[in-house]
Formats: structure tokens, sequence, C-alpha cells
């Protein structure tokens, strides 16, 4: 067991913040969770960084920590506007508009969470599929096939958008 | 196909409306301070942060927005100011603060945020009844008065608060600018305190730069020097809970590393 240190950590935060930041939006759909999401990944990471065992490369350990982070923040989200929807069922209609996705929006958050996962880290975090395939404890070749099948899947979307 | 299936991916890039905070990544990291931040911030800034992303959007409100920082736009055309951030529900003292001074509540964006728990700050803007910018400053449970970003003769007009609290104090300052100030390259919102009167033991500085400002630099009272991210709306924020820590001053650099502005942090004892 090697270790990480504390100042690789900071390091990589600082230079890939943007990455980290667009991917935890992508997968809570929330400003606040995805900011939530990457702190207390990296705050986690911080102290547990002396379990890293340097069989990947710490960027995709970081990845890993960010994106389970973010699908935590997802999942109590959801589970809150769950408890939310079952209050306002009670109580009139507002006429507040809500945040509602957009048709493109749609069209991505349809895909299945592991396609979605991997689209959002190979095209907002450019990452390479050996280096998806770390963060997500995944093979490479899994990582192409997941691709394909998302693009796949988006092909007919796209057809009866443009239809 | 790929290709214009992966344009409709990028076409749905969220936009990343947050800076990063090292320093709350260390106070997060301490477990002690988790516990202390989920109850303090879940408590007193759930309604403004959660409540400014679910907020609601009205026609021409990105209008108004624009407008936020055309006072210096007018003044120094060059250098220009970037947008304010995420829309903030006007909540709880907030609100109250909006009502007292007139500020449009439809408005209101956060400018700038840094620091976790009772050490969270967050800076927010909103157009005042002449229909130009007004500031407040925001903490857990309390919200400064807004002020009108130029609202001062000169500097000289600097109010100050102290709370006793919990914990020891708070305090924060209002630094009055004139629109002498408008070619300013940083403004700068502090909030501080400690456990006992007489010492300044944390300190939570958030404001915006210049557009030409590429990075800032905190000297400590410790004599290091820590680079600041300049937010993609120019926003920054340094967060220190250990005195040597406090940021003394700060130096903005262009991206060409020539030094175009610089301040002195004031931090006013209790009374």
């Amino acid at each position: 067991m090697r270790g990480a240190g504390l100042a690789e950590i900071e390091a990589l935060y600082r230079s890939r913040f943007d990455r980290f930041a667009t991917v935890a939006c992508a997968v809570t759909g929330s400003q606040t969770a995805a900011r939530d999401a990457v702190q207390d990944a990296f705050a986690s990471a911080v102290r547990r960084r002396g379990q890293f065992r340097g069989e990947g490369s710490l960027e995709a350990w970081l990845w890993r920590a960010v994106v389970n982070e973010a699908r935590t923040q997802q999942r109590r989200r959801r589970s809150r506007e769950r408890l939310e929807e079952r209050a306002a069922a009670l109580e009139p209609a507002a006429d507040e508009p809500g945040d509602e996705p957009g048709a493109v929006d749609s069209f991505v958050a349809s895909l299945p969470e592991r396609q979605r996962l991997v689209v959002f880290l190979r095209y907002y975090a450019d990452l390479t599929h050996e280096q998806i395939a770390d963060a997500l404890g995944i093979r490479p070749g899994t990582v192409a096939a997941t691709l394909n099948a998302a693009h796949a899947r988006l092909r007919p979307l796209l057809a009866g958008a443009s239809g | 196909m790929e290709r214009l299936s992966s344009a409709l991916v990028e076409a749905a890039r969220p936009r990343v409306e947050f800076d990063p905070d090292w320093d709350d990544v260390l106070v997060r990291a301490q477990p002690r301070r988790r516990l202390l931040r989920h109850a303090a911030l879940a408590a007193a800034c759930a309604a403004i942060l959660a409540a400014g992303a679910a907020a609601a959007s009205s026609p021409g409100l990105r209008g108004g927005l624009l407008s936020i920082f055309d006072l210096a736009r007018k003044t120094d055309p060059a250098p220009t100011w970037r947008l304010a951030g995420p829309r903030i529900l006007a909540a709880g003292p907030l609100g109250a603060a909006a009502r007292l001074t007139h500020v449009d509540p439809a408005t209101i964006r956060e400018i700038a945020a840094g620091g976790s728990g009772y050490r969270r700050l967050v800076l927010v803007g909103g157009l005042g009844p002449d229909r130009e910018p007004w500031l407040a400053q925001v903490g857990p449970g309390w919200a400064s008065d807004f002020f009108p970003l130029f609202g001062a003769l000169t500097q000289v007009d600097r109010p100050v608060w102290h709370t006793r609290t919990a914990h020891g104090w708070d305090g924060w300052q209002f630094p009055m600018y004139g629109r002498s100030d408008s070619h300013r390259a940083l403004f700068d919102y502090v909030a501080f305190g400690g456990s006992r009167r007489g010492a300044v033991e944390w300190a939570t500085l958030v404001g915006f730069a210049r557009s030409d400002v590429a990075h800032v630099v905190v000297s400590t009272r410790a004599g290091a020097r820590r680079a600041l991210v300049v937010g993609t709306r120019g926003a920054y924020a340094y967060a220190a809970v250990r005195g040597p820590a406090l940021p003394r001053t700060l130096t903005a650099y262009d991206a060409a590393g020539h030094v175009v502005g610089r301040d002195t942090v004031s931090l006013p004892l209790a009374p």
C-alpha cells in the first residue's frame, strides 16, 4: 500500500475541478448536489488517502470517488423529490415553474445509468476508454460497447426529433 | 451518426455555477466539523442554496441581471465585469433585508461563496430601487443589509457588525465602495470571528474580479502566499480556519503576470 499525498490530491482537484464539477452536475442534475458531491468526494479521499493502493492512477481513484458520491447525492435528491411530490399532491398546484429539462437534456437523461456515466466521462471529462474503465471498475472493452450502445439508443431519438 | 449524437451530448453539457474551494474540502475531511457542517448548514443555508437552484425563472430577468455590473462598464469600458451567478430565493433574513431596502427579490443572484458551516459566506447582488446593483452578505442564519455597490463618496464608510454566538463571536464588514472605485480590479467582502474576544481566529473572504484578472494571490498573516482560482464569473473565495492563515493582502494579476490591483484585508476585532 503506497498511499496518496495530500499535495497530489490537491493538485488534481485544482487542475481538474471543472471536469469533476461538470460530470457531477450531469449526474445529479443540481448545482447544490454537484458541489456537495465533489467536495465530499475529495474530503473522503483526503481522509482515506492512506488506503490508496497505487494499483491504478490516482486520478481514476478520485473519479471513482466523485462518481459514487454524485450517484449517492442523486439518489438522495430523488428521494427528497418523491417526498415533496407526495406532499404537493395533497396541496393545490403552485404556478411556480420548475427547472424542466430541455429536449436535448431529456434525450441524454433517457439513457440507462451506466450508459449515461460512460457518456459523461467520455465527453465531459475527456477520459480515455482505459481511464473510464479504471474509474468505473469495468473493462475497456465494456466501455466501448457501452458507448456504442448509447449512440445506438440516441439515434432513433434524433430521428424522431428531426422527423 | 455517432458525431451527431456526440454533438447532442455536448449540447446537454451542464454549466457549472460553483467554484473550487480546497479549504472547504479540508474542513469537510474533519469528522467533527462534518457533523457541525451538516447541522448548521442544513438548518440555515438550505433555504438559500437549494431554493436558489429551484427558483423560478422569469422573462426579462436575464436582461436585468446583465445590468448588475453596467455601472462599472459605464466608467471603465475596457475591462468589463462578468455576470452574477445562480439565482437565490430571498427568504428569511435575506428576504427581510431585501424588503427593507426595496431590492427587487426576483433579481437576487449569488456572486461568490466560500467557507462552510458557521463560517459560510455568500455574497449576493440584486437590483435596488434605483435599478442599480445592491449587494449583501449572507451567512447561516444571518444576512447583512443591502448596500449599493457604489454607495459611498469614498471608501471611508465601512459598516462593521459583531454578534455573540454559541461558538464565540462572528463579525462581518461591508466595504462601501464609491463611484470612483469602479476602476478597481477586486471587490472584497469578509466575515470573521473567534471563540473569544480579542482574537480573530477564522475568516472567510469572497469577492469578484474584473475580467482582466487572471488570478488572485492571498498573503496570509504567517507570510504564506496562496493562489486563488478566479471562476468563470470572476468570483473568488478564501477561507482561513486558523489564525496564521488569516488573509492580510490580496494581489490581482492579469494573464501576463502584471499586478493590476492590490487590497489590504481588514478584520476588526469585536469591541
